[in-house]
């Protein structure tokens, strides 16, 4: 048939069942070497890139996992931070206050202790001034009237 | 020129009728993609799973007009 | 062939001819004829995109690991989607026959190559081979629980007989078709391709159209070759999930 003619073929090669079992023969020599490489070398080789890759990528994701963790951390740090600088704040602020309270405080009392001795001196010495003024007033109206007395009792 | 017999003539006709055989492949095939295609338009997100199934339709629609196609071969050349 | 002019001088099945090269004129069971060069063809090709391509194990990969990876974990997540979980045990084997048709498709559409699996008795034994190991598999795995793909529980109790066989009848077809279809559209194509080159050898200057049909012609068989194999590895997969899980 077709396999001995080689240079036509005369109906359909595929159907020349003469050469079925060197095909078939052939192809399972083929298959099986195939399916060797297949088991040997393409699947662990694929699977390593694979496991690599999956390997690359999990390191990745924990990587970015770790550095989310610590960023938090330092937010966490910075907030701790802020909030006892806003205490410290408050705490300087209270104090300077209270100082500031007690020594205007202090020089209120000093002001006023001062305005009253002032005061109670300048009394005194309004009092001394008063009945220095009443005596000599006396005197002089003494003086006053004995020297009418005596201008009225001449001219008589 | 004219040669061969009636058995020959024979063979070329029905080849040729065999081969109409394939037509109907060709209006499964689109009948099959083309309704995969409106039902993937309706639904977008549930195409990619189903292109699967859609491959296995074409590939039934479609070995019946091998079958034809083969007929007509071995018609021809067998 | 050109010293015979007849009308009609196409042989569009020339090209599936097997002829021994070495080991004597006549074929034997054991001769290396052309087919047996160019299985041995694609078996380099394979070793060349799936180990010499990926070697240095890059991240992020380059182009020959890429083509590598993208078949590889295709026909995984192929197999995991049809099959489930369990089908992946059968990886190794699903993903050796995707392969070899699908180097075997490719290649046979370079000019002067052979394309083995237009041959019916490849894709046949393929085929038978796929069967009886599916077979097997649902007999082992589920024991007689296998034989409810063909008893249709969910259908009415009357039409079950009808429905079993046609189930059986479609069961038994399998192989048939299975096999078939990768040949035939193997056949096809090339025998196109060669008729519209007899064409244009007949036709002088007017070759120009055949030579554009060539062309369309051989743009869709690109296609086609990649479709076809992975059509059988996924008919594969369907019959292997049909042995795995038979209830549905």
């Amino acid at each position: 048939m077709a396999s001995n003619n080689s240079s036509h073929a005369e109906g359909m090669p595929q159907l020349d069942f003469a050469t079925f079992p060197n095909q078939i023969f052939w192809m399972v020599v083929f298959c099986v070497v195939l399916f060797i490489i297949v088991k040997i070398f393409i699947i662990p080789r694929m699977e390593d890139i694979f496991a690599n890759r999956r390997k690359v990528i999990d390191g990745s994701i924990s990587k970015a996992e770790e550095i989310k963790q610590r960023v938090k951390e330092i937010e966490l740090q910075i907030e701790k931070e802020l909030s006892e600088a806003k205490a410290e704040c408050n705490n300087i602020l209270q104090t300077s206050n209270d100082v500031m309270k007690s020594q205007i405080n202090l020089a209120l009392e000093d002001s006023k202790k001062a305005t009253a001795e002032l005061i109670q001196e300048a009394e005194k010495r309004l009092k001394v001034l008063r009945d220095g003024s009443d005596e000599s007033i006396k005197k002089l109206s003494d003086e006053l009237v004995s020297e009418i007395i005596n201008k009225v009792t001449a001219t008589k | 020129m004219v040669e061969g017999d009636l058995v020959e003539m024979g063979k070329f006709i029905g080849a040729g009728l065999a081969c109409t055989g394939m037509g109907g492949a060709a209006v499964g095939v689109g009948h099959v993609v083309g309704n995969f295609l409106s039902g993937a338009l309706r639904n977008p997100s549930a195409a990619p799973g189903q292109t699967a199934t859609m491959f296995i339709g074409i590939a039934f629609a479609e070995a019946l007009g091998i079958f034809s196609f083969l007929v007509a071969l071995l018609l021809m050349y067998a | 062939m050109s010293e015979e002019k007849t009308s009609f001088n196409i042989h569009p099945m020339d090209q599936f001819v097997i002829e021994p090269l070495l080991m004597g004129d006549k074929l034997q069971w054991y001769s290396f004829t052309n087919q047996t060069l160019w299985m041995l063809i694609s078996l380099v090709a394979i070793s060349l995109v799936f180990i010499v391509g990926p070697r240095k194990h890059q991240l992020i990969p380059g182009r020959f690991q890429s083509v590598a990876e993208l078949v590889y974990f295709f026909i995984r997540d192929m197999i995991v989607e049809i099959a489930g979980q369990e089908g992946l045990r059968y990886f190794p084997y699903i993903f050796t026959l995707f392969i070899f048709i699908l180097f075997g498709n490719v290649l046979g559409l370079l000019p002067y190559s052979f394309t083995y699996t237009s041959h019916i008795a490849i894709t046949g034994f393929l085929a038978l081979t796929v069967f009886l190991a599916v077979t097997i598999i649902g007999f082992v795995k589920n024991g007689l629980g296998f034989l409810k793909l063909f008893w249709i529980g969910s259908a009415p109790l009357a039409l079950r007989p009808v429905l079993l066989i046609i189930e059986l009848i479609s069961y038994f077809v399998r192989p048939i078709s299975h096999s078939i279809r990768l040949a035939g559209n193997m056949m096809a194509g090339h025998a196109v391709i060669k008729v519209f080159a007899g064409f244009a050898g007949a036709m002088g200057i007017g070759a120009i159209a055949p030579i554009f049909a060539i062309t369309a012609v051989y743009g869709l068989e690109m296609l086609v070759v990649v479709i076809q194999a992975y059509v059988f590895t996924i008919l594969t997969c369907v019959y292997l999930n049909d042995a795995l899980h038979p209830g549905h």
